[in-house]
């Protein structure tokens, strides 16, 4: 056999790729993270808000950039393709192709300067056409890495650029394309998707009407750092638009294209966009013309509801847009069908919600790496191992496998993260060294002499900001040992500079005022420990954003700004001190809570990374929900999964097993967890995995348990597996305890369930009528193409209104449904002698003790509540604690296996470096002023502020620096001003508050 | 109604895949005028199987099976094709629609599927055009254009040069056509209003009448019989051992190989696709293709056109009412708008009911709707260069 290779190559920036490769550099995989854009990011970076939280998708997803961008296990290769594969699963050799951009990478600063003297203006296809971008340019102001690129398209090679580079950057002859090979023991693909070209849709004139924008283009208008900085206005005489309508389904579920799938993300994209807008222009009207609103995920319903009741979104079920007229002003008239009449509506602007299509390069990796694509031209996928491309060896996560929206795509890239790790365990931390710092310089009882590194940024700062002045202003300040000017402070040569003048002029502390810290501090912080001192020692003004920028035509006012702000951090560094980081031993073993499908493939997928795990199952057996379902929509069989993955459980050495058994005490915290189960062992543990479940809801509607004639999916199921299914005339009513007052949410497997069950009994069973009553049609994804293989098998849909649910009762011993057919609004009565109610999901009870002891929130049906719900889908915001499957919403199987594996994969991050480190900047309670009131316990979201009884009746507050991450909400909580969080100390920022109000700078 | 004979239209026409999204109807040209009718409902109840029977005759009958809804549709569901089913159920329950005329065409081709029919067809045919009665390798397929202007003699006259036109044209490059004697209606107006049985007979005639002569391609004039050729004939039959040409088509062809020249026309013309020719036999570039070969010729595109151009509203004679004459003079308007002197289009039928539309009084400006309505082959036949 030949040797693993401790590396992976990740392909595609998007949030996918970038999590993925997150979790693989921290389990110590090297990883080469490869992308055809000069950026990462990928379309979300083009987003403006994310549903259903409304957070800003760049204020998420920019950490991530940066994390990704910096980390020391990640190497970034931008502009590159792939062109083959050798080799095998754990070894193989990747010939890529990487296009130049004309710039070194190791020497551009991104300080932007060639692009304010470049000539040449194009399209910025970032921002969707609607912006220009110079020929050498970033796509967007975060960009990460934050390297300029000359685009070969655009630029007629003037020199201007090169002229005023002073990093001399830039190389016009670098060979306009290079091919090399990477040795690699696995590939995740990660390249996301395309959005839908509207202009094949010719009948919405996309392209032709300039009114007409997609989708995308929209999310550009709405974003702040958008083509019109935030002003929704459309493209014709830039009108604030007052009507707007959206159109779904364009390019999806539309036989016309071919994309015959749904696309997952539109409906509830859509709705975004219309609350959105809406916040934006108050009396704005928001349209949304659409067939089933398809609010399928964790919440999502309840946003639904808000965007209609709150914001006045208008809401046209069952239409879809035949086309759009254009009149003389510019504005959009649109036709459409409600309550047997025609309506005409008119709209300033109409924004289409294009569908996904594979990524463009689909077919070309697929050639490159040798694996299938579906009839579509997405990754083809199996049912139960949604990981797995056609290739062993090869993994995929994210839209490329089917579309779908980030958080299922983050749990995607964390789960084949996971199942990379099992792969190459045995060779991680092969490629990549910890790095060693020399050992820390005491300067307990020195003077501050502090040492001032002041930053042209080329002309970027300097170019506004009088820097000299700056530097000797500096040297007049107290404290201040030494003062220099830069070029660039954060090239190379500058740190090698920074650490001999700390060395040679003994300096003890170090300010840096340059740009921003959210991308630079760590490496100034890194510099200051590679010369022994505490990184703590170290702070940085923001010269950049805060003067040259934003003063840009007042440059005496900048420099007095920058001076200040100088000032302030002299006043500041004058204070700082070293701050220990601790560091815990991580036991290395894991407990896993709950024994269905979930909990079992994160046991396995652990036990695969090479650590121990406890899993702990209430009931006798294991299975959990799975144990009562026969099969699936695709035709499989899950017991077959399951008596695999149980065997699995059973067989392997390092998975113990406490079946009826539950968890009765927890105490410790991340890395040295303890607990006791009720079977009487007590464990240690690492970390913590909750996957509990949910429970099939007990319907109290429509005569249940009144009548044997009415039964619950799961019984049908079981009697088609059977065979003890006999019935001629079924009734399957839809939304059973989902979707209403008690239980607002959609429980998102239902449907799935239905046309499964509807297409077996019409294959078995060809006579038998099946009427399916719904509301609304989920087959998200490619199950749509079951939703319509059920209709042309004859299954009949009839949709009803929640105002007038369907009505079962008993006539002379006959069942009789009686419902109102929502769209025709006229009586259909069906008489079953068969009915069955397609039971909602619900959360695990149990869920409430188990949070109590973990101290993690639930949401209010009763689910867990993740960390974030885009970003972090299977973390709690306690470190140490993961979540998956049905604990945290309804899941379809294959996805509960997806996001064990993604519970896992986290999981592992944390067990497989032996130690976790705290921050040095932790909060810290004062005993004798903590008066036990508990607000602090309450305020942190980290799990980290924990009252103790410390003597009988007395409770005090203590901080676990492990899990405090430095936010300081428990400090602004703390009624007594018991608690201090270091780095940031009242007298610190006093001391700046005083600097920056004495103008003569004499404190 | 035997819910058979539905479950089997639903199937046929790919009804089952409806996801009742409405685009159908949104688009439907009937339906703008009349909300009452929606393309979605009658599927979506048909397939309910909805006992009431809330299929009203005025219903089916108002559709003008103009394709609109097929060519929107994302699942293709052929809305047509159902609604030609239902007629035809219909009609076998003896529920027939009430037809303008007192439903004198329908007699008229009724009267051609009857055995014993003696008809004088070639009345039309003088000395300055070559036909062949049985022999050649290409048939023209005349249609009922002749009948028709002579019923219609008062609004549309015209029609009865089209058969000659035709032929000049065809002598024109080179080529004697078979014009059959006992050739009888196509039968596509019996089959939209649910006919088969007449439509059938028809049929038959006519495919046995043009195996027996050898052709080996048939060109129309008139859309409607070149629609029932190539899909109707086939569907209810086999496939038929003769090419069939639009003569738009053959004329481009001819143009393209040398065979035709065209001389100097000095007009400003707008065309219409009907329905038959465009949305249903999807012919939009060889007339266009035909036009710019007419030196002189000044063609204006309607905002309306192709794949979207509108319905001259009625259908089979089947539903002659307001709505449709609403339907008429708005085209009729766009038309006008245009600065075009005239508006032609290959159709005796969309001809007949624009000029229909205008024959009476008129709700708006007679100077709004005034554009003569001209026929394409006619055109053509006058564009020919003297002495071919």
């Amino acid at each position: 056999m030949t040797e693993k290779v401790g590396a992976v190559l990740v392909i595609g920036g998007g949030p996918a790729g970038i999590q993925a490769s997150l979790d693989l550099a921290e389990m110590g995989l090297k990883v080469y993270l490869l992308d055809e854009r000069t950026t990462i990011g990928g379309n979300m970076a083009r987003l403006d808000k994310t549903f259903p939280t409304n957070d800003c998708s760049m204020c998420i997803l920019s950490p991530k950039l940066v994390a990704a961008g910096r980390h020391p296990n990640i190497q970034l290769i931008m502009n590159a393709e792939v062109k083959g594969i050798t080799g095998e699963p754990g070894n193989f050799k990747v010939r890529m192709k990487r296009y130049a951009t004309y710039v070194d990478e190791t020497k551009c600063t991104g300080c932007g300067v060639c692009a304010e003297h470049c000539p040449i203006e194009g399209v910025n296809e970032f921002d969707m056409d609607l912006a220009p971008k110079r020929a050498i340019y970033i796509p967007f102001p975060q960009a990460v890495p934050l390297v300029f690129a000359i685009d070969p398209g655009l630029c007629i090679g003037c020199g201007e650029c090169k002229q005023f580079c002073k990093a001399d950057a830039i190389v016009y002859d670098y060979e306009s394309e290079v091919e090399s090979d990477l040795s690699v023991g696995a590939v995740l693909l990660a390249p996301g998707y395309d959005l839908v070209d509207p202009k094949v849709k010719t009948e919405y004139g996309y392209g032709k009407f300039p009114n007409v924008v997609s989708n995308l283009d929209f999310e550009r208008i709405l974003s702040a750092s958008g083509p019109t900085a935030g002003h929704v206005i459309r493209p014709s005489d830039g009108d604030v638009p007052k009507r707007i309508a959206f159109i779904q389904c364009v390019g999806s579920r539309d036989a016309q294209t071919g994309n015959t799938y749904c696309s997952s993300y539109c409906c509830m994209a859509a709705l975004k966009q219309a609350v959105i807008a809406k916040e934006h222009t108050e009396d704005l009207e928001a349209h949304i013309y659409f067939m089933d609103i398809r609010a399928f995920g964790k919440q999502f319903e309840e946003y639904v509801t808000r965007a209609e009741e709150e914001y006045g979104v208008h809401l046209h079920r069952n239409n879809r847009i035949a086309n759009l007229v254009e009149d003389s002003n510019g504005d959009l008239i649109l036709r459409y069908h409600e309550e047997a009449e025609i309506f005409e509506e008119k709209f300033d602007l109409v924004i289409l919600s294009a569908g996904a299509r594979p990524p463009r390069e689909a077919k070309s990796l697929a050639k490159a790496l040798g694996i299938k694509l579906n009839k579509f031209g997405f990754c083809e996928t199996d049912g139960f191992t949604p990981l797995d491309s056609s290739a062993p060896g090869i993994f995929v996560c994210g839209a490329f496998s089917a579309p779908k929206d980030i958080p299922d795509s983050v749990a995607q890239a964390s789960g084949a993260a996971g199942k990379i790790a099992g792969l190459l365990g045995e060779v991680k931390n092969t490629l990549v060294q910890p790095k060693e710092y020399p050992a820390e310089i005491d300067v307990s009882g020195q003077e501050p002499r502090i040492g001032v590194f002041v930053c042209h940024c080329g002309i970027n700062i300097g170019g506004v900001v009088d820097v000299p002045a700056v530097m000797e202003y500096a040297k007049t300040l107290p404290g201040v040992a030494y003062a220099e000017q830069n070029l660039y402070t954060c090239s190379q040569d500058t740190q090698e500079k920074i650490k001999e003048v700390i060395e040679e002029l003994k300096l003890n502390r170090v300010i840096v005022a340059s740009c921003t810290p959210r991308t630079h501090e760590p490496l100034f912080r890194n510099t200051v420990r590679e010369a022994g001192l505490n990184q703590y020692l170290f702070e940085m003004a923001n010269i950049r954003d805060q003067c040259s920028w934003v003063h840009m035509k007042e440059p005496v006012k900048a420099t007095e700004k920058a001076k200040t702000l100088v000032r302030m951090a002299v006043a500041k560094a004058r204070l700082l001190e070293p701050l220990p980081v601790s560091k815990v031993q991580v036991e290395p073993s894991a407990l896993v809570l709950g024994g269905g499908i979930a909990g079992m493939s994160a046991a396995i997928a652990i036990a695969n990374g090479g650590y121990n795990v406890h899993i702990v199952e209430k009931s006798d057996r294991f299975g959990g929900h799975l144990n009562t379902i026969y099969h699936t929509l695709t035709g499989l069989d899950p017991q077959e999964v399951l008596e695999e993955t149980r065997k699995e459980i059973e067989e392997d050495e390092k998975i113990t097993v406490h079946l009826n058994s539950t968890l009765e005490q927890l105490s410790g915290y991340l890395g040295n967890f303890e607990s006791k189960l009720s079977d009487g062992s007590t464990v240690k543990h690492g970390i913590i995995v909750v996957a509990t479940g949910g429970l099939e809801y007990e319907p109290k509607e429509y005569m249940y348990g009144e009548d044997e004639m009415i039964i619950p999916q799961t019984e049908l199921g079981r009697r088609l597996a059977k065979g003890e299914f006999d019935a001629k005339n079924v009734a399957v009513i839809q939304c059973v305890g989902s979707r209403n007052e008690e239980y607002p949410n959609c429980s998102r497997i239902c449907c799935f369930t239905a046309m499964a069950n509807a297409l077996r009994i019409k294959k078995e069973h060809p006579e038998t009528s099946v009427y399916v009553l719904y509301r609304d049609i989920r087959t998200f994804g490619f199950a749509e193409e079951y939703y319509n293989e059920a209709a042309r098998a004859g299954v009949l849909f009839v949709r009803w209104d929640p105002e007038s649910p369907p009505v079962v009762t008993k006539e002379n011993g006959q069942i009789v449904i009686r419902v109102t057919e929502q769209f025709i609004e006229d009586e259909i009565v069906i008489k079953p002698d068969l009915v069955v109610l397609n039971a909602g999901v619900r959360a695990n009870p149990d869920n409430e003790e188990l949070a109590k002891m973990l101290k993690v929130p639930r949401t209010e049906e009763g689910y867990f509540l993740e960390a974030h719900m885009k970003l972090r889908p299977v973390d709690f915001a306690t470190d140490g604690i993961f979540l998956c499957g049905l604990a945290h919403s309804p899941r379809l199987i294959w996805e509960s296996i997806a996001m064990a594996n993604a519970a896992a994969a986290r999981a592992m991050t944390v067990l497989s470096k032996g130690e976790v480190e705290s921050e040095g900047a932790t909060s810290v309670v004062d005993a004798d002023k903590c008066r036990g009131c508990g607000d602090c316990e309450e305020a942190c979201e980290f799990g980290a502020a924990r009252l103790v009884e410390v003597e009988p009746g007395v409770m005090k507050s203590q901080i676990n620096e492990i899990l405090c991450k430095g936010c300081g909400t428990c400090v602004a909580t703390c009624c007594n001003r018991a608690i201090t969080l270091r780095h940031f100390r009242s007298e610190q920022i006093m001391q700046m508050i005083q600097a920056a109000l004495d103008l003569e700078g004499k404190t | 109604m035997a819910e058979d004979e539905i479950s089997k239209l639903i199937e046929e026409t790919g009804a089952f895949d409806c996801v009742e999204c409405g685009k159908c109807t949104s688009v439907c040209p009937a339906a703008v005028y009349d909300t009452e009718f929606a393309p979605r409902l009658i599927v979506v109840k048909a397939q309910e199987g909805i006992k009431d029977d809330p299929m009203t005759k005025k219903n089916i009958w108002v559709c003008l099976t103009c394709e609109m809804c097929n060519s929107m549709c994302p699942y293709k569901v052929n809305y047509t094709g159902f609604i030609q089913g239902l007629r035809s159920m219909y009609f076998r329950r003896g529920e027939v629609p009430i037809c303008s005329q007192g439903g004198l065409v329908h007699t008229m081709q009724r009267l051609m599927a009857k055995e014993d029919l003696k008809q004088n067809r070639l009345g039309w045919v003088d000395d300055d055009i070559k036909i062949s009665k049985d022999k050649g390798e290409v048939l023209l397929f005349t249609g009922c254009a002749y009948q028709l202007g002579t019923i219609f003699d008062d609004r549309a006259a015209f029609l009865r040069d089209v058969p000659k036109s035709a032929v000049k044209i065809l002598n024109a490059a080179g080529v004697t056509p078979v014009v059959l004697e006992d050739e009888v209606c196509c039968g596509h107006d019996l089959l939209w209003v649910g006919d088969e049985d007449s439509f059938l007979k028809l049929m038959d005639k006519n495919i046995e009448r043009i195996k027996a002569t050898g052709v080996k391609k048939v060109v129309f004039t008139c859309p409607e019989c070149f629609r029932t050729f190539d899909v109707d004939y086939q569907d209810f039959s086999e496939d038929l051992p003769f090419e069939m040409v639009h003569i738009s088509e053959f004329v481009k062809d001819a143009i393209d190989d040398g065979k035709l020249k065209l001389r100097n026309i000095d007009k400003k013309v707008t065309y219409h696709d009907s329905c038959r020719l465009g949305k249903h036999m999807g012919i939009y570039d060889p007339p266009r293709e035909v036009l710019s070969a007419v030196p002189g010729l000044e063609m204006i595109e309607m905002e309306r056109s192709r794949e979207k151009a509108t319905c001259c509203g009625v259908n089979a004679w089947a539903n002659c009412e307001e709505n449709g004459k609403k339907m008429q003079i708005d085209r009729l308007k766009e038309a006008k708008g245009t600065g075009a002197e005239s508006m032609l289009t290959f159709c005796p039928k969309c001809e007949i009911h624009f000029r229909c539309a205008t024959h009476n009084k008129v709700p708006v400006p007679i100077e709004d709707v005034d554009i003569e309505v001209e026929d394409f082959t006619n055109l053509i036949a006058k564009a020919l260069e003297d002495g071919e």
